[in-house]
């Protein structure tokens, strides 16, 4: 079955490419692709709950857009990345799988395309 | 000089996503290269445009002290490079319609890149 | 994509839950002309998850016990409930078909939580579920393979169970005198709870 992993290393908002990497993971799973997102380096900021975008700065909000991967695709969120910016798995989306680097090996082997946003 | 065509009995295809914009960075150059290795070998070849890389294919870009990005996908397309570029992003960045595009792209969602790699392709994402 | 949320109230005395609101509706790309919808409850269901998730025969359920989130495989779609009371539903025809759906669910969800008040609930019967097989089910079955049910053997019965293909209620055979035995192993194997996850409605 095709497969892909999506990562997207920057921060939601700052930058689109946590948007866009989201929207290409929602058109793979409707494709068809067992497609999962990767968060890593500032990119584990796209998990945090509770993101108000909308109303400030008439954004998407990248927390929400998120649920629409689940259940099919997961939302994997470097566990590194989270430690070294003082984030705790409490205050992330439901939907978040913290990742260690030895699961993500696996994980990146067992994938057809690996494309980083 | 004749390059071999190695790939001509085959379907493999290289799909090259670009996330910069042009002149900003060396990457969509990178691409185009690549891209026409791939092409010159016998492989398929298709480039998608992707956030700010959809200005790539404007075509009435005029840089004074580069090359011209948009005539290294011209002749892309004339060896049979396909290429499309993300619809949502170029609406976004003010391109209203396909007249503001070199002839020979299209512009369709991103659902179509998720359709190219369901085929025997593999992806290379080049910027951002 | 405008944010209009929609408000349906539901049950005006509802224990937990008493209304939702539709707060996206997006295009269900696998299915053309369906949508997905994002709702969300009025209460979180935390407390109740684990009680709700063991309703459903194991066949229709992805139940995630750390994370507390259920995903259903029913009505033709795939329906998540997250703890904060968001739920997310596929596949569907539109926001009033969605509303319609999810009340059946909202009733469930109450019902299970007057259990957990009043001490019945709470227990974690998905993980006994989850360890009960097919084997176990056949051997509380009659096991005359009568085909009342519609199923060729008892056995291919009992697999349908736990996919919730079929519902207990299906064997008639399990109501007679001469099976009481039977029933009691059954209802000691699965206890009440779970006599009504795969379809048993009847008194005993």
């Amino acid at each position: 079955m095709n497969s892909a992993l999506i990562i997207i290393d920057k921060a939601p908002y700052g930058y689109e490419n946590a948007l866009s990497g989201i929207y290409i993971a929602i058109a793979s799973l409707d494709k068809g692709i067992q497609a999962d997102i990767l968060l890593m380096g500032d990119g584990v900021y796209a998990a945090l709950k509770d993101q108000s975008s909308e109303k400030t700065i008439g954004y998407p909000s990248v927390g929400e857009l998120s649920y629409s991967i689940f259940p099919e695709g997961n939302l994997f969120v470097h566990l590194d990345s989270l430690n070294q910016r003082g984030i705790e798995y409490d205050d992330l989306v439901e939907i978040a799988e913290l990742i260690d680097d030895k699961t993500l090996y696996n994980l990146s082997k067992s994938k057809n395309h690996i494309m980083k946003i | 000089m004749d390059i071999p065509k190695e790939n001509s009995q085959n379907n493999k295809t290289m799909v090259i996503v670009l996330l910069d914009g042009p002149y900003i960075s060396q990457y969509v150059n990178i691409g185009c290269e690549m891209a026409e290795a791939a092409l010159n070998l016998g492989y398929g070849v298709k480039i998608f445009l992707y956030m700010d890389g959809v200005h790539n294919l404007q075509k009435d870009q005029n840089p004074r002290d580069f090359h011209n990005i948009s005539y290294l996908f011209q002749g892309l397309i004339k060896k049979g490079c396909e290429i499309k570029a993300c619809i949502r992003c170029a609406v976004s960045r003010g391109y209203q319609d396909q007249s503001q595009f070199l002839d020979g792209v299209e512009i369709t969602s991103v659902y179509d890149l998720a359709e190219w790699m369901l085929g025997d392709s593999k992806i290379i994402t080049l910027g951002g | 994509m405008e944010m209009k949320e929609l408000k349906f109230d539901i049950f005006q005395e509802g224990p937990l839950v008493k209304s939702v609101s539709i707060t996206k509706i997006m295009p269900c790309m696998a299915e053309e002309g369906r949508v997905k919808l994002a709702m969300q409850l009025d209460s979180t269901l935390d407390q109740v998850m684990p009680t709700f998730a063991s309703k459903f025969p194991p066949g229709n359920v992805n139940y995630i016990p750390h994370k507390k989130i259920l995903t259903l495989n029913t009505h033709q779609r795939v329906i998540s409930f997250f703890p904060s009371g968001r739920i997310m539903m596929m596949n569907t025809r539109d926001p009033e078909e969605g509303i319609e759906i999810i009340t059946e669910f909202m009733e469930k969800i109450n019902q299970c939580y007057l259990e957990c008040e009043s001490g019945n609930g709470g227990e974690d019967l998905t993980e006994k579920l989850s360890k009960i097989g097919p084997l176990d089910l056949y051997n509380c079955l009659p096991q005359t393979n009568c085909e009342e049910c519609g199923t060729a053997t008892c056995m291919a019965f009992s697999m349908k169970l736990l996919s919730g293909d079929s519902t207990l209620d299906q064997c008639k055979p399990l109501r007679k005198g001469e099976n009481s035995e039977k029933l009691n192993s059954l209802q000691e194997l699965l206890g009440d709870q779970l006599m009504k996850s795969l379809g048993w409605s009847g008194n005993y």
